[in-house]
């Protein structure tokens, strides 16, 4: 009986996990803003820095946590890892994440990389929670994952880079040409 | 072009102008604020949030206004006639968010959208969201000649109390991709060996009953004891309760073979999956007793996943 077909079955069930036969053309795609479900998003641009070693690979997943009374609990997250994501656009880079949020008040909840986990502290969390009432475009700025000792969880120092020019730059790349565009103030246009 | 041509185009345009300005209308209320069993002014309110300032936003779309909002609480703002969302209270950088309730704006009317109260359990809370209520009171009998010497002649008065809104307007549903791998290969283990095709649609509603609801429909051939095939089709419909869907199935095999009966299917299914795997148990009563051991295969999942 011939078991190559099986064989090559278990080999790609086995190895989907870790590498994808679109990586080479997925890696050269730039940051870009997907188009939002509805006129109420907003577009929230944050990067996020974390130590590493030789090996180390960027976070591939954000969760953001609503924490106000009427949507407490319901959770709104990025990612690099979903089914046929060489057709879509790339809203997970280098650290740099778009993520879609309705009006709210939201915290950075739980950053992932595959099966890997960082927990935030409270004080971490308090510390990431923004305000979205008007639609638009927002900048976090980057934040660098910190851990003080073996037994604390990760706390989050922001770099104070929101709204840098570079910063801006990056951001009207992948926004331009979208429905996002016509929310990012004259102002930072300009400093594109 | 001529002078009469260049009048004639400058009219049309007009014209057209006109008829695209939407109508709008004056729509107000009153905000109250209470903590504890007690109301507390607006200023009072600013005062324990350390002089921060109160504002009041509508919202339709991307669209935000800022409604006028005086020291009792009374509010009203100038707007396009529509339905806008009433979500949450500004606190100077940050804002209390509660229940969204939803204000229509009359096309030149004066509407009433009624006493919004906003129940914390502290004032100084306000900006925290640790916990509100809302309610709306219809009080327009003193709330409209209120607005209307504030807001002026704004026509004729209406009364429209604001209703809840939805909590999202809207949200992604069941994409392409959960379609895609719903579709699966699926070998059954049993006394005898079944290969089939199967389909499971995902529950298709977020919110509600139908929120749990999973359907399966499959077929396909099972071996008998002298290598000859019966062939069946099926139905399932059941929940999906935590990893796990249960699901009830019926439905028909056909011939019946040596090892293999024939006739009408009745039995249960659990099985649990992941994008490109999935396991469970098949237990038949009908046409015979048969357990199957299922393994099933989703090859989108495994297509998507290295794509």
């Amino acid at each position: 009986m011939n078991r190559a077909p099986l064989v090559l079955l278990l080999v790609a069930i086995s190895h989907s996990a870790c590498l994808r036969l679109s990586d080479p053309i997925y890696a050269v795609k730039p940051l870009r803003a997907t188009e939002p479900l509805g006129a109420e998003y907003s577009l929230v641009f944050v990067s996020i820095q974390r130590e590493g070693g030789l090996f180390a690979r960027d976070i591939d997943t954000i969760y953001f946590r609503r924490v106000d009374p009427p949507g407490r609990g319901q959770v709104f997250f990025t990612t690099d890892e979903f089914l046929f994501r060489v057709f879509e656009n790339r809203s997970v880079k280098d650290g740099n994440f778009l993520v879609h949020l309705s009006p709210g008040v939201y915290e950075l909840d739980r950053l992932e990389r595959g099966n890997t986990r960082w927990l935030l502290g409270d004080s971490a969390r308090v510390a990431s929670r923004i305000y979205i009432t008007r639609p638009g475009v927002y900048d976090l700025g980057t934040l660098r994952l910190e851990k003080a000792g073996w037994l604390s969880n990760y706390s989050l120092v922001a770099q104070g880079d929101a709204g840098s020019a570079e910063r801006s730059q990056q951001l009207w790349s992948a926004v331009k040409g979208t429905s996002w565009e016509r929310l990012v103030p004259s102002s930072r246009r300009d400093m594109r | 072009m001529t002078s009469k041509h260049l009048l004639g185009v400058t009219l049309l345009c007009g014209l057209v102008g006109s008829a695209r300005a939407e109508p709008s209308g004056v729509v107000g209320g009153r905000l109250m604020l209470r903590a504890g069993n007690s109301e507390v002014s607006l200023d009072a309110a600013r005062a324990a949030l350390g002089g921060e300032a109160l504002v009041l936003e509508l919202r339709r779309g991307a669209q935000v206004l800022e409604a006028a909002l005086d020291d009792d609480g009374y509010f009203w703002v100038t707007a396009p006639a529509g339905t806008y969302r009433l979500e949450y209270v500004r606190v100077g950088k940050r804002a209390e968010f509660f229940a969204p309730q939803e204000i229509v704006v009359e096309p030149g009317a004066l509407t009433c959208a009624g006493t919004v109260a906003l129940e914390l359990e502290r004032v100084e809370d306000l900006g925290a969201n640790v916990s509100n209520r809302v309610t709306v009171t219809e009080q327009c009998a003193e709330t409209t000649p209120r607005l209307r010497a504030v807001a002026g002649p704004a026509g004729v008065e209406r009364v429209a109390i604001s209703r809840p809104g939805s909590q999202y307007e809207h949200y992604s549903g069941v994409d392409w991709r959960t379609l895609a791998i719903g579709l699966r290969a699926e070998v059954a283990l049993g006394e005898h060996a079944a290969l089939r095709g199967l389909f499971r649609l995902p529950p298709l509603a977020r919110e509600g009953v139908f929120s749990r609801w999973i359907f399966l429909v499959g077929g396909g051939g099972i071996r008998g004891d002298r290598d000859e095939v019966a062939f069946d089709i099926t139905l399932g419909a059941g929940v999906k309760v935590w990893y796990f869907d249960l699901l009830a199935i019926g439905g028909a095999r056909w011939p019946g073979v040596e090892g293999v009966a024939g006739g009408p299917i009745a039995g249960g299914v659990i099985r649990m999956h992941s994008v490109i795997l999935g396991l469970g148990l098949r237990a038949e009563a009908l046409p015979s007793r048969a357990t199957f051991l299922t393994i099933d295969l989703a090859p989108f999942g495994l297509l998507g996943s290295l794509l």
